[in-house]
C-alpha cells in the first residue's frame, strides 16, 4: 500500500466519525418526541400469558 | 561498559527493565528513533540505529497499522531527537510523536520545511508534544483537512515568514482535537499569523467537542486572529479555556462566527479597534474573560450589579 492509499484510508476512516455527527446535528433528529413509538399491542401479550 | 563490575546479574536485570519500559510505553506498539544527528540512516529501532529523518518514522508507523482489523489502532512512539528537520511531514495515524530535548533553546527538535506545511494531512488518534513547528511560506504551519482524535501539546507554533503567515493551526472539520499549553511566536521579519487556530468549516465541518486550554497564542500579526471559527462549523461542545491571546491594531482575539463555543477564563489583549471576543452566541457560553482593548480593562461578559 503506497503513501496515497494510506492517507487515503485515513481520510475514509475519520470521516466515519461525523456520521453520528451529522446525525445529531440534523433537527428532526434531535426532537424524537414528533416521532412517538407506536404503542405496544396488549391484546397479544395478554393472549401469550393465558397460553402458558 | 563491563556490566559485571556491577555484581552478577545486573546486565540482565538492566535489560530486562528496559524491556519493561518499553512496554510500559507502548504496550502494543512499536517504538521508532529519529536522529538528524546520525549520519547515516538505519532501522529506526534504537538511538543507536535511528532513522535519519521524520518522515521515515512516519511512514514505518503507518506501515503496521492494518486498516480492515477492529479495532486498527497500533499506538506507536516516535521519539525525535533535538535538532533541525527540513521536512514537511505528513501525518503518522494512531501515533505519539514526541520531541526530546528542550524547546526555547537550540537543544529542541524543530521542524522546519523551506517550503510548505511542517505537518498536513488527515490528523487521525495523532498526539504531538514538545515539537517546534517553523513555517516559512503563507502555508498554515499546522493544516488538518480532518482532524479527530488529536492532541497537540506544549509545542511552538512559529511565523517564520518574512511577510504575514496564514494560520497557525487549521483544520477543516474537526472533533475531539486538544491544543494545549502551546505557544504561538513571531519568527523572522517580525510579522505573525493572520489566524492562531482556523476552524474553516463548510457543509457538514465541525469543530465538535475540541478543547483549546491553557495556550499563548502570540505572534498574531496586527489585526489578525486569535482563535477563528467560520459560521457554518459546528463548534457543538467546544471548549476555549484559560487561553493568553495578544492581538495587536484592530484584531479579534476569539472569533467565533458559530457561536457554540464556551469561553472561560480567558485573558485577551487587542489593539485600537480591536474587538477581544466576538461571539455569535452573545454572553451566554462566556464567562470570567478578562479583555484589554487598547489599554481599557474589562469583562466579558460583564459582571451585573446585584
Amino acid at each position: 500500500m503506497d503513501q496515497k492509499d494510506i492517507a487515503r484510508m485515513a481520510e475514509e476512516k475519520a470521516l466515519e466519525a461525523y456520521e453520528d455527527l451529522t446525525y445529531a446535528a440534523t433537527p428532526s433528529n434531535r426532537e424524537p418526541e414528533k416521532e412517538p413509538e407506536p404503542e405496544p399491542e396488549p391484546e397479544e401479550e395478554e393472549v401469550g400469558e393465558d397460553e402458558d | 561498559m563491563d556490566w559485571n563490575r556491577l555484581g552478577p546479574g545486573v546486565q540482565k536485570n538492566v535489560k530486562n527493565s528496559i524491556t519493561e519500559l518499553r512496554n510500559f510505553i507502548a504496550p502494543n506498539g512499536e517504538i521508532f528513533y529519529v536522529d538528524a544527528g546520525i549520519g547515516t540512516t538505519r532501522d529506526g529501532s534504537s538511538w543507536g540505529n535511528a532513522f535519519l529523518t521524520v518522515q521515515e518514522a512516519i511512514t514505518a508507523s503507518n506501515a503496521l497499522i492494518d486498516w480492515s482489523a477492529d479495532p486498527w489502532l497500533v499506538d506507536n512512539w516516535i521519539f525525535i531527537a533535538p535538532g533541525e528537520y527540513a521536512e514537511a511531514l505528513t501525518c503518522p495515524y494512531s501515533a505519539h510523536m514526541i520531541g526530546m530535548g528542550v524547546l526555547g533553546t537550540d537543544t529542541a527538535v524543530e521542524i522546519h520545511p523551506a517550503e510548505g506545511a511542517c505537518l498536513s494531512g488527515t490528523g487521525l488518534g495523532l498526539h504531538i508534544e514538545n515539537i517546534r513547528f517553523e513555517v516559512t511560506d503563507a502555508s498554515p504551519a499546522i493544516d488538518f483537512g480532518i482532524c479527530n482524535n488529536t492532541m497537540i501539546k506544549g509545542c511552538e507554533i512559529v511565523c517564520g515568514v518574512a511577510g504575514t503567515g496564514t494560520h497557525g493551526i487549521s483544520t477543516e472539520t474537526a472533533t475531539h482535537l486538544v491544543v494545549v499549553e502551546n505557544t504561538w511566536q513571531y519568527g523572522g521579519g517580525g510579522n505573525g499569523f493572520d489566524y492562531g487556530i482556523y476552524a474553516a468549516g463548510g457543509a457538514d465541518k465541525y469543530f465538535h467537542n475540541c478543547r483549546v486550554e491553557r495556550n499563548e497564542i502570540l505572534g498574531i500579526a496586527s489585526g489578525g486572529t486569535g482563535i477563528y471559527i467560520a459560521a457554518d462549523c459546528t463548534a457543538s461542545e467546544a471548549r476555549i479555556i484559560d487561553n493568553v491571546i495578544y492581538v495587536a491594531g484592530a484584531g479579534k482575539g476569539i472569533d467565533d462566527n458559530n457561536g457554540n463555543s464556551l469561553c472561560i477564563g480567558n485573558r485577551i489583549v487587542v489593539g485600537s479597534g480591536g474587538d477581544a471576543i466576538e461571539h455569535a452566541g452573545g454572553n451566554a457560553k462566556l464567562l470570567d474573560n478578562k479583555v484589554n482593548v487598547n489599554g481599557t480593562v474589562n469583562n466579558e461578559p460583564d459582571i451585573a450589579n446585584d
